[in-house]
């Protein structure tokens, strides 16, 4: 056994279609490690949407784009300025680029009691305007240029990035200076945001939400949908499949009926929930108690896709049973069980393996199905819960929201559907002597 | 004899999906133990008591007094359904001799409750489940049953040449097309091909059925609908078919190996023949198992595709089912849903069964 696994492995790392499967998955598994060890404070905010509004511009392109478009954008900014308990706060940028921000935000921390805070910008030719006002007795508000007050009245427009847009193109190039200006109270600090048109690797949804967090914690979640699903169902299989083949075989030549009966019933359950649709379960679930989590989706799609491997294991375990070495193993007295595990695992192994790498690619898809149908948790970043919340807004050209995650379910897909296809080349003689 | 037991176990191992489906949702709908046991003995009951009526161990009185003192109470108290049974109302078709007929009329009553939600902008009129589910199954079966059709027999068509011709050029590219086909989900494709051809070039409509206001003439209504029809159904298509070909191609290899074929060639059979007339024959029973299971999943999976294109068919349906939380609507959908998903699968049994004479004469 030992020196034909050695063999198949050689084997299979020679097959073309198992390194572009290994190759495709350990770019998967890359962004595994990335989710835990760069990203794992998205996990539980991605929900938040408080969070990204404020932190975050909103329908931000990636900022690679300017690759394409020929033009600079502003870079995304969030900076902490102290301000050390003055009454005066100054914040300056020097704007050299073709777009302006969405939005510049400043959240001001000022001491206890009523103060009026209030926001100018003093532009390149050196005009001096009045953009935001807030009075407020709380710890920490927030002015912005885009729904600036004083600058809306201005110009006659509504709240919006279109505001900055036109303020940025009264100023022009040069250096500006957006002071903060506090009566009554004094200000601990402020922190600057500012909301590019363009933000990291992916950009941004309308919600605010970082696109590449977002798909990057898509890759554990759908492995382990993929692996939970699978796992739990090759274990079912494995074990039923055993028992009502090598049982079934030898009460039927021994004529035990009750025991025949049960594998009968087994096999037949087989071929119940070989074809059953998992899909109008899972949306019955999904209604009556509640959205599951990928976790629960996964052991779901576990516990109902073992109908077809149990059955090939259940025809396998026949066969070996009626093979002469296990005939003399009984004569000496080998138990059963170290009769199935000896002998009929083995001969059983290749298939099952095949068959459990090409249930993974299944059940991620079946998962992203119904995530795509609103139907799972909302609160994991899973790639068929982001293509679901861009649909709506298909025709609005967001495409680096919803263009990613779909490529990175077929990538993933990819990569298993390749494996599986080398195993069965490497495993199965008849497509192997073909070969 | 031995295919009759063959024909039998099937049919049970398919009408069991469909029962074990709806035991779950009656559970799921009505979460009380009283439910399930309702509608199990009262299809049992209703069964029996008809049978029974046959061999005139009951008279029609009195299983009608048996059946009501079971069941009636039940149902009218927990559910407010309107059965004949419980005395709503009388058709007149049911009289105290057509047992059959009173039978039917119950079980579409008990399975078709009237439902709550309004589904008037999808374009069914009435407010009866079974009503709106038999305009719903028409639109579904013209989007999902042609483009399966299409896409199937296409890959039906090319699958044996490319088997033929492993290696090649044409046998690459498409084994590739397939792969990206079997990996990508359907919705995310749907999505693309909406995005290019619908939102970008403006050649064909983003969705629906028909455009507002409909036309005016019975053939621009029938243009209308193909034009609207076109590019979910050539998406659909491209995916079954995609799906398709690699399995013809990998049933065909095995096929193509077998000694037959060489005799075939060596008597000077044209290869054409070989492939569609020899080949193809062998592979019979597998493809059409293929063609079966493609076609219950893609009933199954209407309301996704349908969901994407905004067609108005079952799967729409469904979905706004269950965004209105109508669980009258939600369990006839599901409960036609899954006996169109068995019976395709039985018929496709039969099919087999016609197909192949090892499993015919019972040899295996």
């Amino acid at each position: 056994m030992t020196y034909e696994w050695r063999r198949n492995i050689k084997l299979l790392l020679r097959n073309s279609n198992v390194i572009a499967g290994l190759v495709l998955l350990s770019f998967i598994i890359a962004l595994c490690i990335l989710a835990f060890v760069k990203y794992g404070w998205v996990l539980g905010k991605w929900c938040d949407y408080t969070f990204w509004e404020t932190y975050y511009p909103r329908g931000a392109a990636p900022s690679w784009i300017s690759i394409f478009t020929g033009k600079t954008y502003m870079p995304y900014m969030n900076k902490y300025i102290s301000c050390n308990r003055s009454n005066i706060c100054i914040f300056t940028i020097n704007y050299t680029y073709d777009e302006p921000p969405q939005d510049i935000d400043f959240i001001v921390y000022k001491t206890a009691g009523l103060g009026n805070i209030t926001l100018y910008v003093v532009l390149p030719n050196g005009t001096k305007i009045p953009v935001d006002n807030s009075i407020t007795t709380s710890s920490e508000t927030s002015l912005s240029i885009a729904s600036g007050k004083y600058l809306v009245e201005m110009f006659n427009m509504l709240p919006g990035s279109l505001v900055t847009f036109k303020l940025f193109k009264i100023g022009g190039r040069g250096v500006y200076k957006f002071i903060v200006v506090s009566k009554g109270v004094k200000i601990i600090g402020m922190r600057v945001i500012v909301k590019s048109q363009v933000f990291g690797l992916l950009g941004t949804d309308i919600y605010g939400r970082d696109l590449w967090a977002g798909l990057v914690w898509g890759a554990p979640i759908s492995l382990m949908v993929g692996f939970v699903a699978a796992l739990v169902s090759t274990a079912i299989a494995v074990i039923l499949g055993i028992l009502s083949g090598y049982y079934g075989f030898f009460s039927r030549i021994f004529n035990i009926f009750s025991l025949y009966f049960i594998s009968e019933a087994l096999v037949w359950t087989y071929d119940v929930i070989i074809n059953f649709p998992a899909l109008i379960l899972l949306i019955l679930i999904s209604i009556a108690y509640g959205k599951p989590s990928p976790f629960e989706v996964a052991l779901i799609l576990g516990l109902l896709g073992w109908g077809g491997t149990a059955r090939v294991v259940h025809v396998i375990a026949q066969q070996t049973a009626a093979t002469p070495f296990v005939e003399a193993e009984r004569s000496i007295g080998v138990s059963d069980l170290r009769i199935m595990f000896k002998h009929v695992l083995p001969h059983a192994m290749p298939y099952v393996l095949i068959r459990t790498i090409l249930s993974i690619p299944a059940a991620i898809i079946t998962e992203a199905v119904l995530s795509f149908l609103g139907l799972s948790s909302p609160f994991y970043p899973t790639w068929g819960r982001m293509l679901e919340a861009a649909e709506p807004y298909l025709q609005c050209g967001y495409w680096w929201w919803w263009v990613p995650p779909g490529l990175m379910l077929a990538i993933i897909c990819l990569a298993f559907v390749l494996i599986g296809r080398g195993l069965e080349e490497v495993l199965n003689p008849r497509l192997r002597h073909y070969r | 004899m031995f295919s009759i037991r063959y024909i039998v176990s099937q049919f049970f191992k398919r009408i069991s999906i469909v029962l074990i489906i709806l035991l779950i949702t009656y559970f799921l709908m009505y979460p009380s133990y009283k439910t399930i046991v309702v509608s199990t003995a009262y299809h049992a009951a209703a069964v029996a008591a008809y049978v029974a009526s046959q061999h005139k161990a009951l008279t029609a009185t009195q299983m009608k007094e048996l059946i009501h003192n079971i069941f009636c109470n039940i149902l009218t108290y927990r559910y407010h359904l309107c059965s004949p049974l419980c005395g709503c109302h009388t058709p007149e078709i049911v009289n105290e001799f057509n047992l059959l007929g009173y039978f039917l009329i119950s079980f579409l009553t008990f399975h078709f409750p009237p439902c709550s939600a309004d589904y008037s902008s999808l374009g069914f009129t009435g407010s009866n489940t079974a009503a709106i589910i038999a305009q719903a199954i028409p639109r579904t079966v013209l989007l999902l049953v042609t483009s399966v059709i299409v896409g199937l027999l296409l890959a039906i068509y090319i699958g044996p040449y490319i088997a033929n011709k492993r290696g090649s050029v044409a046998d690459n590219v498409i084994t590739i097309v397939s792969m990206i086909t079997w990996s990508f989900p359907v919705f995310y494709i749907a999505m693309i091909m909406i995005y290019v051809f619908a939102i970008e070039m403006k050649i064909f409509p983003p969705g629906r059925m028909m455009s507002v206001p409909p036309p005016s003439t019975p053939l621009g209504v029938v243009l209308d609908v193909l034009w609207h029809l076109a590019l979910p159904m050539i998406t659909l298509a491209f995916m079954h078919f995609g799906g398709g070909a690699l399995v013809v191609r990998s049933l065909l290899l095995d096929v193509l190996r077998e000694d037959y074929i060489l005799t075939a060639r060596a008597k000077g059979v044209p290869e054409r023949k070989i492939l569609y007339n020899h080949a193809l024959r062998a592979a019979a029973p597998s493809i059409v198992v293929m063609c079966a299971i493609a076609l219950a999943e893609a009933f199954g999976g209407a309301i996704v595709t349908e969901m994407v294109f905004n067609w108005p068919g079952m799967g729409l349906l469904y979905w706004r089912a269950i965004e209105s939380m109508d669980a009258a609507m939600i369990m006839a959908v599901t409960y036609v849903t899954v006996l169109i998903y068995a019976v395709t699968l039985f018929i496709a049994d039969i099919l087999v069964l016609i197909l192949d004479p090892r499993l015919r004469k019972g040899l295996t």
